[in-house]
């Protein structure tokens, strides 16, 4: 059994234990194992708390939480062990260690990479990539990044937001920018589709939810089965902008097989997920993008496209070891 | 054996802040009373003479005999002067011509390391291992099999695999083991501890096979036209594997650690450093000292990342930031406890020169891991995070032992200390371990703040060759310069880092003096220095880098009678006969722990 693979990245105040400790305690449906480097950090309300087990914390949502002071391939292991207990795996990267080579050294335990998320802090990005230290860090963190969070947008003037906008559109300018507050993101732009009817159920539920989903547009592409070239093109022409996109592909050469389809930034996989259920073979895809009347995305206060349900039902247990596209450089 | 000795060199902060109850480690019993040191009507239990005794004391650097009664040192002299101390139960150890040294300080290793080696079978190339071809290997590990009788299915692992020290001219492989080695897993791990080779069995219970795509950032090498794995494992694909193995229990971790403390005693070492100590092993350390399992002294360094965790352990009550540490904490430093004594808190700035994960200034020549251009290697933890752990630890009285090989990692700690206030003034000590790439600009540094040196003068042995090429003949040539540091009336240590390199003080010894690569490149001639300065990293200025100056480190009367017995005089010898030197018989307080098998 495999679980998706998040590694969650960001220097100093960038809100990368702000955005956990909200994983770590919301009624979300998904059983996050999750990896933090800074264990003191992690503040969780004790009335969550199911067991404290050394170096471990289990949540009564279902998610743990354990310290990686001892190694992370060792506390990925631990988790592994237990894979059937959790849905997903977020590892934090230290506040300099590049994600990009966190969910490499991960790569090893065969868990496929649902995305590499780094948290920025608006106000002090500037500062932090021209410090003599950390900056070549800092820079690296935001190129190796699937989806760059701009954190903590109320907080600069707007001088110093156009700055750290244009910094890390001159660094990282394939990389789709999310600009919030407090960490606040849908979680369907966070991740993945996972696995399991109740994850899927839990998608669906989440971007048909939320207020600040009004930062976002979600439509459905729906096909019949498709050649594997014209989805290719379709992945070009009409999901180049999306965040997020998942959803199940008929290919007509193939149609007997359902596959996954998934993109998170630049990233895309497409893997065989099984059969229909005897449900006629069809392509349904839901992608995710900022809304584009929205310079600076977080002022919308109008109504959104509300995304249709998902038609995630089952695990994607058979493995990743089909189809992989991945256009990450 | 029950002991407990002062380490009296603490500083007076310290003592200043060690005055309320509640200390970090109050639980544990750490910030004992002083023992009182040897009186003038001590009994003399030991005499040694008939040999050279190098005390490596200023005002007298040799001497004839010495007198030992209640583990400690009680007079030093002419030998006529020393043999009017004998009485009758006196014993008198002859030397033979042989030469009494000060028992060695480990300046920087990881004790943990030494149960987990002990357990395993060495497989390196000369000079730490017997192996120069793949037939090597099958008789070392069959010898080493044939001595501990594994069960059948029980894991069988092996260090310092390094194929190009194999006369065969090609990988180990499974192929190799396998008709040998039917019955067992074997891990061979490979010298640079980024990955393995295994045999069939190896591979099955890691559920590795021909299906088993090779991860990114990995190598997983195939037989030739095949898609089989043929034994060598590497990185991404390694690490798992590694993850994954059974660890030993505490119970078994006692059973070897008479074994393991030979390491130690059979090279003469009196005090070992466990030099990043996580919570669990601190505990494992504590029940081996209370149950009076410590041979020698060993020296922790809890690692800053479990401070955390120790502090909510140790001090549930205490209600501070993530790095602040209790107003009492430092009592729980500095003081010996059955042998064992917490020194200060471990941080770790960067990586390795040889792994390219240091952290420099100027870019290397050779470029990154991964060919990056204008690569300089990357801090590990953030600035700022030095700087507040740093700060707190200056506030509380705890001495900082900083890893840091590149310039740029060390410029991050002199940073800190200096914002923290710090100067010589202050007396701390505040030690930049392994300090490779250092500056000269950055050595003043060390002597404004009080700062010192432990150096790694073996790796111009191991990686050297290495080092000229990443960074250039002027760089790689002021690696470890203990020349320059002892001009700037510095004091420094030298240390191996075992188990990276092996504990062989002669080894430390004749880098230090000969500073010569692999392929005889003399790295910063400038920099070699003397056979007595060689051995004072290893012995006095290492124990005063402790705070335990006056009580170990030499040969002087009122110290611990931590002792050495070497064949030949190390003073004396030609440096390149240096590895050939015996220790005969090593003392701890007194008492033999190690004698060479006849």
């Amino acid at each position: 059994m495999t679980l998706p693979l998040t590694v969650i990245g960001g220097y100093l105040g960038a809100g990368k234990t702000t955005l956990l400790n909200r994983i770590l305690t919301e009624d979300h449906g998904r059983r996050f194992g999750v990896i933090v480097n800074d264990f003191g950090a992690v503040n969780v309300d004790a009335s969550l708390i199911a067991n404290h087990d050394g170096d471990t914390i289990s949540l009564t949502n279902g998610c743990i939480c354990c310290s990686a002071t001892d190694g992370t391939a060792e506390a990925i292991a631990r988790i592994v062990k237990r894979s059937g207990e959790f849905d997903h795996i977020i590892i934090e990267a230290s506040g300099v260690a590049e994600p990009g080579k966190v969910a490499r050294n991960a790569a090893g335990f065969r868990l496929p990479l649902d995305g590499v998320i780094v948290l920025a802090d608006a106000e002090q990005l500037p500062d932090q990539a021209a410090n003599r230290y950390a900056g070549r860090s800092v820079l690296a963190q935001l190129r190796q990044a699937d989806v760059i969070v701009l954190n903590k947008v109320d907080l600069p003037s707007p001088a110093r937001l156009a700055e750290t906008r244009a910094l890390i559109a001159r660094h990282a300018p394939d990389v789709p920018v999310l600009e919030t507050e407090q960490a606040h993101l849908p979680y369907a732009l966070l991740f993945g589709v996972g696995r399991g009817a109740a994850v899927a159920a839990f998608t669906a539920r989440s971007e048909a939810g939320r207020d600040h989903a009004a930062q976002y547009v979600a439509e459905l592409i729906e096909h019949g089965p498709i050649s594997r070239a014209a989805f290719e093109e379709l992945v070009q022409e009409q999901m180049a902008l999306a965040i997020r996109a998942k959803g199940h592909v008929a290919l007509s050469d193939a149609p007997e097989i359902r596959h996954l389809y998934q993109k998170v930034g630049r990233r895309w996989t497409l893997v065989p997920d099984g059969d229909w259920d005897g449900e006629p073979p069809r392509t349904r895809i839901v992608t995710i993008r900022i809304r584009e009347d929205l310079p600076n995305h977080r002022h919308a206060a109008q109504s959104t496209l509300r995304p249709p349900s998902v038609p995630f039902a089952s695990s994607v247990d058979q493995g990743h070891t089909g189809v992989s596209n991945q256009l990450d450089d | 054996m029950q002991r407990s000795h002062s380490s009296a060199g603490i500083s007076r902060r310290t003592v200043i802040k060690a005055t309320v109850a509640g200390a970090l480690f109050a639980a544990s019993g750490f910030g004992l009373a002083r023992a009182p040191g040897a009186r003038a009507d001590t009994p003399v239990e030991k005499i040694f003479r008939g040999g050279t005794v190098v005390t490596v004391e200023d005002g007298q650097p040799l001497a004839e005999a010495v007198a030992v009664g209640g583990g400690r040192i009680l007079a030093v002299g002419p030998e006529a002067e020393i043999m009017t101390l004998a009485a009758p139960e006196t014993e008198i150890v002859e030397l033979n011509g042989a030469t009494l040294l000060p028992g060695f300080i480990d300046g920087h290793g990881h004790f943990m390391n030494a149960p987990q080696i002990v357990s395993w079978v060495n497989v390196s190339g000369p000079p730490v291992g017997p192996v120069t071809s793949i037939a090597d290997i099958v008789t070392t590990i069959r010898a080493f099999m044939d001595e501990r009788r594994p069960a059948p299915g029980e894991w069988v692992i092996g260090y310092g695999y390094d194929p190009t020290v194999l006369s065969d001219g090609r990988e180990l492989t499974r192929d190799d083991l396998d008709p040998h080695f039917p019955d067992h897993p074997i891990m061979l791990i490979h010298v640079s501890n980024h990955g393995c080779v295994l045999n069939s069995a190896g591979f099955a219970l890691n559920g590795i096979d021909a299906n088993t795509p090779t991860p990114e950032g990995g190598v997983i090498l195939r037989k030739e036209g095949s898609n089989e794995p043929a034994g060598l494992l590497m990185e991404t694909a390694f690490l798992p594997i590694f993850a994954n193995m059974p660890q030993p229990s505490p119970e078994e971790l006692l059973d070897v650690l008479g074994a393991a403390q030979e390491i130690y005693t059979s090279r003469g070492v009196t005090t070992a450093q466990e030099g990043a100590t996580h919570k669990a092993d601190l505990e494992f350390l504590l029940r081996a000292a209370d149950e009076g399992h410590l041979v020698i002294d060993v020296v922790s360094l809890p690692i800053i990342f479990d401070v955390p965790a120790l502090v909510r352990e140790y001090a549930p009550d205490f209600r501070g930031g993530t790095m602040e540490l209790p107003d009492t904490a430092a009592q729980s430093f500095g003081r010996y406890r059955n042998g064992l004594k917490l020194a200060g808190i471990k941080m770790v700035l960067d990586g390795s020169p040889q792994g390219k994960t240091a952290f420099w200034t100027e870019p290397l020549l050779t470029g990154g891991p991964e060919g990056e251009e204008d690569y300089v290697g990357a801090p590990v933890v953030p600035p700022e995070m030095v700087t507040a752990a740093v700060a707190e630890f200056v506030d509380k009285g705890i001495q900082v032992f900083a890893h840091a090989n590149g310039d740029a990692a060390i410029d991050m700690i002199i940073d800190a200390l200096r914002a923290a206030g710090v100067t010589a003034a202050d007396g701390r000590r505040d030690v930049v371990i392994h300090s490779q790439f250092v500056r000269p600009d950055q050595l003043d540094a060390y002597a404004e703040l009080g700062m010192t040196p432990s150096f790694f003068t073996s790796h111009t042995f191991f990686w050297g060759d290495v080092h000229v090429e990443n960074t250039g003949p002027e760089r790689a040539g002021f690696i470890s310069p203990v020349a320059a540091a002892y001009e700037r009336g510095l004091r420094c240590s030298n240390h191996s880092d075992f188990s990276v390199t092996p504990i062989d003080p002669f080894l430390m010894m004749q880098t230090a003096i000969l500073r010569r690569s692999r392929a005889g490149v003399v790295l910063g001639p400038d920099q070699r220095v003397d056979a007595l300065t060689a051995l004072r990293t290893l012995t006095i200025d290492a124990a005063w880098q402790i705070f335990e100056e006056d009580i170990k480190g030499s040969i002087a009367p009122g110290k611990l009678a931590d002792l050495v017995i070497v064949d030949r005089n190390p003073l004396e010898v030609d440096p390149e006969e240096m590895l050939e030197l015996q220790v005969i018989e090593t003392f701890k307080e007194g008492a033999s722990v190690y004698r060479r098998p006849a």
